[in-house]
């Protein structure tokens, strides 16, 4: 029991550079940005007939604090996303990061609250309100401060929640079809089914068309997924799986039409220790060198 | 796919959810506030709750949005099954259907609009169906008419052709250059393998329409 207790503290509060939390930080409000200035309506959503919301159950609605349809409140609401996403990107204060994370978690479910909240998970914007908010917990670092649990554990608990996108992937697969997901036979019936669907999957009839193919996706996919947290204890499992998962995406969005909108995210897995070991000097040479020129 | 959305049962689960997220925000604000000794228990407590949170979405499979179960293409697919999606057309002057660009429908992507028409549209009565339908139909008119005009429109407004594409990537039609003056919304069925060798069998089942 103590070698658990030990070996969690070690995980979760051995020392952290400051760069991962200002890195991680940083990405996640950018990938969030870019979501939202991709969605550029939102808002507006509230202001369509009474008759798309009539059936809303207001359970669902008060789940995502939509308490009132108004279309003003709304675009205010916005707009203070807009604003406090430049700001966690420029400043990293904490109260924008939790301002954010509030706004976001109220608006990636705003496309979805007329489907019945079916499938969120795939707007990608869950790590950005997990992670966000998470930041806002957590105490704001500095570049020059000195390695720190507080750099540690808010990284550490954003990869563990991202890595289980994948985890969960595989153990959806294991509850709803079991191992035989695996099969050459399987991966060619979803590859027909996807190109019969109205998506993009140009890919589709070669996969379908070379059996050992399909096993090899087959395994290897279940494998990766069920794999993935292994990233979170070893740098090499860490080298091979999110490139390997990175490429996958590529594969999935080509032979099903599925684009995975956190992908870029997978750069949260980057070693930032070694990153600010590895830069540090650099940085402080390039410092040195540049030293401001001072007029008489 | 989701239940009865206005069932007890949901109410219930979408309660349980929103008092998840909001246990995650009082612990997580605990921490933040928390001092000296205290402040590594608050934190411990906050990563249990996520551990233990996740755990129980993983090992019960009942998505916690934020805190989601991921179910990427989990199923054994069967070609011989039947497969159901809506498909929107618009119909043009001379009375000829022409399929609308699914980017029209922003704010809502596609799928969102099918499930909305599979989990609400048959609980309206015909004036909500009507005024629905009316909407949609001035909706893929503008949008159509924009996209003549070579506008863009829905989530390529501001961010152009950078701007992020839905998860699921949607076949654009050709552009119409023309105007549209009514919408027919049609169920499509299908098995795969059928379709696959024949894109054109398909079984349609006109499910509503508003003509100006």
């Amino acid at each position: 029991m103590n070698w658990l207790i030990a070996e969690w503290n070690r995980f979760w509060f051995r020392p952290g550079s400051p760069l991962g939390p200002i890195a991680v930080r940083f990405l996640l409000a950018l990938e969030a940005l870019w979501i939202v200035l991709s969605r550029p309506y939102l808002p507006q959503l509230v202001a369509w007939p009474e008759a798309f919301w009539v059936d809303i159950p207001a359970s669902l609605r008060v789940r995502f604090f939509l308490l009132t349809r108004s279309v003003v409140l709304e675009w205010t609401l916005w707009a203070l996303l807009l604003l406090s996403l430049l700001l966690v990107i420029f400043q990293g204060h904490r109260m924008w990061s939790f301002i954010s994370g509030l706004l976001l978690y109220h608006f990636a479910a705003m496309e979805n609250i007329l489907s019945g909240a079916f499938l969120i998970g795939f707007r990608g914007l869950t790590q950005s309100v997990q992670g966000l908010l998470i930041f806002s917990f957590a105490k704001q670092p500095r570049l020059g401060d000195p390695p720190s649990e507080e750099c540690r554990w808010p990284v550490a608990a954003i990869q563990l929640l991202f890595s289980l996108t994948y985890f969960f992937a595989g153990l959806s697969k294991l509850y709803d079809a079991g191992w035989s997901w695996v099969t050459a036979d399987n991966m060619q019936a979803t590859a027909m089914v996807f190109t019969t669907w109205p998506v993009d999957s140009p890919w589709a009839p070669w996969l379908i068309a070379h059996r050992s193919v399909c096993w090899i996706i087959g395994v290897g996919t279940l494998a990766l997924e069920l794999l993935f947290p292994l990233v979170l204890f070893s740098r090499t499992a860490a080298k091979i799986l999110v490139p390997i998962a990175f490429i996958g995406h590529i594969g999935i969005m080509k032979a099903l039409g599925i684009y995975f909108l956190s992908a870029p995210l997978l750069l949260v897995y980057l070693d930032w220790d070694w990153v600010a070991e590895t830069a540090g000097p650099v940085v402080a040479r390039a410092r040195a060198t540049s030293a401001p020129i001072h007029l008489q | 796919m989701p239940g009865d959305v206005c069932s007890a049962r949901s109410v219930i689960a979408n309660v349980v959810k929103l008092i998840v997220f909001l246990a995650f925000l009082i612990l997580g604000m605990r921490a933040a506030r928390a001092a000296g000794p205290q402040r590594r228990r608050a934190i411990q407590a906050l990563l249990l709750y996520l551990v233990a949170l996740n755990a129980a979405v993983g090992v019960t499979q009942r998505d916690s949005w934020p805190f989601p179960t991921y179910p990427l293409v989990p199923n054994i697919y069967d070609v011989n099954a039947i497969n159901a999606r809506l498909d929107y057309y618009g119909v043009t002057q001379e009375g000829r259907e022409v399929p609308i660009d699914p980017y029209v429908w922003s704010p809502i992507f596609q799928l969102g609009l099918d499930l909305w028409f599979r989990l609400h549209y048959p609980h309206l009565d015909a004036t909500q169906k009507e005024q629905a339908l009316a909407f949609l139909r001035d909706r893929a008119a503008e949008g159509i008419q924009q996209l003549s005009r070579g506008e863009r429109i829905g989530w390529q407004r501001v961010l152009g052709p950078l701007a992020l594409p839905d998860w699921w990537l949607y076949v654009r039609p050709p552009r119409y250059g023309g105007t549209i003056r009514g919408l027919r919304v049609y169920r499509m069925e299908w098995r795969a393998s059928e379709r696959y060798r024949d894109p054109n069998l398909v079984k349609r089942t006109l499910v509503g329409e508003s003509l100006r």
